[in-house]
């Protein structure tokens, strides 16, 4: 899927799929695009040919990390407007999900901390059986426990519903690399890296002139970055090789100077 | 559109002791003058449907609401049918009520013509803009008619005279009757325009 969006001082311009099956990451800075991608694929924006994508909303759930339903509500009176609004919802899985994660549905949403409302929106997003998940940042705000418990319930999600797809937008690399398949980096509006191996990634430190460096992508100071692991750990045992991480990736492709 | 009547059913009903406080001020206000009360009690149902736009607008609310199966242009009849409904709930507490005292069913009639004509007014503006400025349009437009016509009446008192030796002629209830028949027609209209005008909205 192609994704064009133009702003007065930004412009979106980048292609990407999501497989069913698949989780994928979309990881970007603040400002990247993530959102504004996700409210194309959902057509509550226009693209810049004034074409809106059409969607069936049934079949797909969205977290959004700064929007949620009216915060004078509370979880009983929202499950009643999902059961009149979806034809799916699973009333059964919803209210199981709701006392495994101990939320209380009679308080009001305003009085929920950020933990307790990200969980019931992935609670509401996972209740409806979708075939598509879309996920703008659903850990950010959140302490290491319930982000835990989060990627959890969308571990086991997986588990149970095989041919979801599932999106995860964040900025938060670390919660990532142990759940998703795919991984897509984005910067000003463009994808500058799409991989699903990151294993073949590394950093190169203290290589000096006898090291070949044609597989060395970019470079920050004297560290390399390389998507050639087995190349250099083969033929340079002296070179000190680390992995690179989601975070290292992002900031090397970002700021790093091409070799 | 279920989904979106339960939701404003619902959010009007956290406000329910604003409800309930004001129907006690217009059946005390209404008890010597029965057209205070239906005039009062339907244009404060008719301000309160409004406000489920701000409750839905509210803390970038439209992009979870949106991600619902509606489209917008269900969002704009939904608002419509709802505002509808909530009017149609005060005329019929209005019209028991007047059964207490002598009234006038044409005024009761007039008033609900006038309550729909007003929401067809402002629910544009609401829709398109967000809550605080439809509001400020409603305002405008019931004073800027209040002024309009006390001016005309102190300055062309001949104008308004006219008006009431043509009014006097026609049958009551044909009048009421057909001006209810128009301000519902001119409901529709603006629906219409809304959905036009909300395509263009930006959701965020």
């Amino acid at each position: 899927m192609r994704f064009v969006k133009t702003y007065n001082d930004f412009k979106l311009d980048c292609k990407l799929e999501l497989k069913p099956g698949t989780i994928t990451a979309l990881i970007g800075c603040n400002g990247s695009g993530k959102t504004t991608l996700f409210k194309l694929y959902l057509g509550l924006i226009e693209d810049d040919d004034k074409h809106t994508n059409q969607v069936n909303k049934e079949e797909i759930g969205v977290v959004w990390n700064d929007s949620s339903f009216s915060l004078v509500l509370n979880v009983l009176e929202i499950k009643k407007i999902l059961m009149y609004s979806y034809k799916h919802f699973d009333c059964d899985y919803f209210d199981f999900m709701l006392s495994r994660f101990e939320l209380d549905p009679k308080k009001p949403l305003k009085e929920y901390s950020t933990g307790m409302l990200s969980k019931l929106k992935i609670i509401i997003a996972t209740s409806l059986h979708a075939k598509t998940l879309l996920l703008d940042e659903p850990t950010s705000g959140l302490d290491v426990i319930a982000r835990n418990e989060v990627l959890d319930l969308l571990r086991d999600y997986m588990e149970q519903n095989e041919e979801t797809s599932i999106l995860i937008s964040s900025h938060i690399a670390s919660d990532l690399e142990g759940l998703c398949d795919e991984f897509y980096f984005i910067e000003k509006g463009k994808i500058i890296l799409c991989e699903q191996d990151l294993e073949s990634y590394a950093l190169l430190k203290g290589a000096d002139e006898t090291v070949d460096l044609s597989y060395a992508l970019k470079k920050i100071g004297m560290t390399y970055l390389t998507n050639e692991r087995q190349f250099y750990v083969e033929n340079y045992p002296n070179l000190v090789i680390e992995k690179a991480h989601i975070d290292d990736l992002m900031e090397y492709m970002i700021k790093g100077e091409t070799v | 559109m279920k989904g979106l009547l339960v939701k404003d059913f619902l959010l009007m009903m956290k406000s329910k002791k604003v409800i309930l406080f004001m129907l006690f001020i217009g059946i005390i206000g209404g008890i010597n003058d029965i057209s205070f009360a239906t005039g009062y009690i339907l244009m404060v149902l008719a301000i309160l449907s409004l406000s489920t736009i701000s409750y839905d607008e509210a803390n970038h609310g439209l992009k979870t609401l949106f991600t619902l199966p509606i489209s917008k242009s269900d969002y704009v009849k939904e608002k419509y049918l709802f505002s509808l409904m909530i009017t149609g709930i005060g005329f019929v507490f209005v019209t028991i009520l007047g059964c207490f005292s002598k009234s006038g069913f044409m005024e009761t009639l007039i008033i609900l013509s006038t309550a729909l004509l007003l929401l067809a007014l402002s629910l544009p503006f609401q829709l398109k803009e967000g809550n605080e400025k439809g509001r400020i349009v409603l305002f405008v437009v019931v004073f800027g008619c209040t002024f309009l016509f006390a001016f005309l009446n102190q300055f062309i008192p001949k104008f308004f005279e006219s008006i009431e030796s043509v009014l006097n002629t026609l049958d009551p209830i044909m009048f009421s009757v057909s001006l209810l028949i128009t301000s519902f027609v001119l409901y529709f209209f603006s629906m219409m325009i809304s959905i036009r005008v909300y395509k263009n909205r930006v959701l965020d």
